[in-house]
């Protein structure tokens, strides 16, 4: 393999590791397309490979930014990868070094390698507070060895905590223990980190995001809303309504008794669109997503009128969306109703939906739940969710909660079985979760 | 046709790009991969196939795609009307079996075969430019269907057998970004995304394409159509087509440069829904845009 193929190889296989998906035929596309080109102008190359391995808007982003990092002076590179290496390794061991700060009876720990680097960056208070709880312990009456993996799993769980806690931080740069030390893998993880602090936004806690951040979230979450509503108002099945004569195939499939019709042809039946049924959680609970809340359901209604809207806590609120002059309107509206800010009881948000409201739930019907499931009753809940399933087509179930911390709500578990339910805690997780579900 | 050609004949035709287009284009006619345009409505994506043709000097096919195209509307159809005057002319002249046979076996023949554009594009003695315009609102089924044809330029008509391209078309597939499109798709196509031009882009672009703007008024309307797409609560940002539409009603009032009047009555034109006239009139409009303006 000469020089310049291999250069090339790397190139892709960088790609590959910050995450753009170039397939075996697209790399040798890739080669090919330089044969054409005058491969000693940056421009040319850069257009030709970006035309053949990035192959949408993030994937061209990712490019960009691997293209700046990899094709440099060589010996440049080397430099640049052998003290990141160093680094790297300096901060593994200090990485080690305090993870054997983290000891039971005088023995170490066993603590996923993840945990490891959440508990180097936290905070000294936070790193104390589970020091003094090990030392408690390990001083406890009749406390022997065995107690090793209690202690163990106590502080799994509380650093898995702190996980989610930070996520999106800066303190919490997740991957360095796995990260690969050779140069493809370095400049990788550079580019996943650029990516990262450019999309900042993205990464953010729905929850968490701040005052300024808020025009570009709303337009953020308004695209996705709207892209979610579009996919889901396409014409996936056939109506049962009855079909009108096909006069040309009726003609072709009796070509062979010479036109005479024996067998009639019926139009295909016209197909018809999905209906949009929003449940909004507006609940106490809800309180720190209500931005996230608001602008999702104004965004599902974007220049529409497809999509029916409910507002639920411990009771149900119909919306008019039509009657909205404006966002803030809205807004005001919502603030203003019976349901904000109460307690959360999903079990009357479906039963009124099933026996009470004038909405028609059929086969066509998808049903997106905004909510973080924590609610009364959650037994009876589940059994309502079930009854709603079988009316309609099917239940998406958008929880602004992060998954890591699903395990610790009630009746999660149960919701699961009749829904579809994904993490939109990040702008980012809410754009993968639009992108992946299931639209036929 | 080399880059410097290509670049020549583009140019001839009006048509203004940067030099990433002009190499995007140009891989993907080298290796004969069809070009998958992507971009927001309104950017341009569709000249690129007309400004291909033209620069070519060949005809444009072009399929525009909709929910629920299929093969009978995108690649063929036999005429019905066409074997049933057929059959009855034929069964009227001749008593004998074996010519009734082939009499039907004919039927299936070219003679009876409509073409529509893929067909029509793949059948072709010369070089055409195939449109597969706004992909993305096709259903996944024809998306599949057309994988044989962007893959191998061949499509299989189960009563004649293969068809294959005498000459490889020039393809070009347009997405708004609606859906996402497979990767079995992305995989056989080059990729070219254009984004909105920047300020001396779109300047070149309304003088190419409407002749007589006076200088001010392109300057002025590039830079207030930029300071728009800037603006984070318009939802729908306003295309080059709009800009274009733009320019032009502003002449039509009269204006030969941008003020508040000019802009105020002909703000529909630019901003197309409710909401983000709304959000920009809250805003304050164009004051901010004016008061730099005059700094």
């Amino acid at each position: 393999m000469n020089s310049f193929l291999k250069n090339i190889v790397e190139f892709i296989e960088v790609l590959r590791l910050a995450g753009v998906r170039a397939s075996l035929s697209e790399s040798m596309d890739a080669v090919k397309a330089l044969q054409h080109i005058n491969v000693l102008s940056r421009a040319e190359v850069r257009a030709a490979l970006s035309a053949c391995l990035a192959k949408s808007d993030e994937e061209r982003k990712l490019f960009q930014t691997v293209f700046d990092r990899f094709f440099i002076d060589p010996e440049e590179r080397s430099h640049w990868a052998a003290s990141k290496r160093e680094q790297l390794a300096q901060k593994k061991h200090e990485i080690a070094e305090n993870a054997a700060e983290l000891r039971f009876q005088e023995m170490q720990l066993e603590i996923r390698d993840d945990l490891k680097e959440i508990y180097t960056a936290l905070p000294e208070d936070l790193k104390q507070s589970i020091l003094s709880f090990l030392a408690k312990t390990s001083a406890g009456k009749n406390v022997g060895p065995a107690f090793k993996s209690i202690a163990e799993a106590m502080v799994h769980s509380r650093l898995s905590k702190l996980k989610t806690t930070f996520a999106g931080s800066a303190a919490a740069k997740q991957g360095m223990m796995e990260t690969v030390l050779s140069e493809a893998g370095l400049i990788a993880r550079e580019v996943a980190e650029v990516r990262q602090q450019e999309n900042d936004l993205m990464y953010k806690n729905i929850g968490d995001l701040r005052s300024e951040d808020l025009p570009n979230v709303i337009r953020l979450i308004k695209q996705f809303a709207e892209t979610l509503r579009k996919n889901m108002l396409r014409r996936y099945k056939t109506s049962k309504k009855k079909a009108r004569l096909d006069f040309k195939k009726t003609l072709r499939s009796n070509l062979t008794t010479g036109g005479i019709q024996f067998r009639l042809k019926y139009r295909q039946k016209p197909r018809h669109r999905q209906k949009l049924l929003v449940l909004c959680d507006v609940s106490a609970s809800m309180y720190r997503f209500s931005g996230f809340v608001l602008q999702f359901t104004t965004g599902m209604h974007q220049n529409t009128a497809a999509a029916e809207s409910y507002l639920f806590s411990e009771a149900v609120e119909h919306l008019n969306m039509q009657g909205f002059v404006n966002a803030m309107e809205f807004e005001r509206t919502v603030k203003q109703s019976k349901v904000w800010r109460r307690g959360t009881d999903i079990c009357k948000a479906v039963e009124h939906l099933l026996y009470e409201s004038r909405t028609v739930l059929n086969a066509s019907t998808v049903v997106i739940m905004v909510s973080d499931a924590k609610t009364l009753n959650s037994d009876k809940a589940a059994q309502s969710l079930k009854l709603l399933a079988a009316r309609v087509k099917r239940i998406i179930w958008l929880n602004p909660v992060p998954e890591a911390e699903w395990q610790g709500i009630t009746g999660t578990e149960n919701f699961r079985e009749h829904c579809l339910m994904m993490d939109c805690s990040t702008i980012e997780r809410l754009s993968k979760a639009c992108a992946a579900l299931p639209l036929g | 046709m080399d880059l410097i050609s290509l670049r020549s004949a583009l140019e001839a035709e009006n048509y203004i790009f940067d030099e990433d287009f002009l190499v995007t284009v140009y891989v993907a006619l080298q290796l004969g991969k069809p070009l998958l345009v992507e971009g927001a409505a309104g950017v341009g994506k569709t000249e690129v196939a007309k400004a291909l043709a033209a620069a070519y000097g060949v005809e444009l096919i072009r399929l525009q795609c909709y929910e629920g195209l299929d093969e009978a509307k995108a690649l063929y159809e036999w005429n019905y009307q066409k074997q049933l005057l057929s059959i009855q002319l034929g069964s009227a002249g001749s008593e004998n079996r074996n010519a009734c046979r082939m009499q039907i076996e004919s039927l299936f023949s070219q003679d009876f075969l409509l073409e529509r554009p893929l067909l029509k594009a793949i059948s072709s003695d010369k070089t055409e430019v195939l449109l597969v315009d706004e992909i993305d609102k096709t259903d996944e089924e024809f998306e599949a269907f057309l994988l044989e044809l962007l893959s191998d330029f061949q499509v299989s008509i189960p009563e004649l057998g293969t068809v294959k391209a005498k000459v490889k078309p020039i393809v070009i597939l347009t997405s708004n970004n609606t859906r996402q499109l497979s990767d079995a798709l992305k995989r056989r196509c080059a990729y070219l995304f254009i984004d909105y031009p920047d300020l001396e882009k779109e300047m070149r672009i309304i003088n190419a394409r409407i002749k007589g703007v006076p200088e001010r008024l392109v300057r002025d309307a590039a830079a207030a159509v930029s300071f728009l797409r800037r603006n984070g609560s318009i939802y729908k940002k306003p295309s080059i087509a709009e800009t274009l539409d733009w320019v032009a009603a502003l002449m039509a009032v009269g204006k030969n440069r941008l003020d508040e009047d000019g802009a105020d009555k002909t703000l529909g034109f630019i901003l197309k829904n409710r909401e983000d006239m709304q959000a920009f009139r809250k805003d304050g409009g164009f004051n901010e845009f004016f008061s730099e303006k005059h700094r």
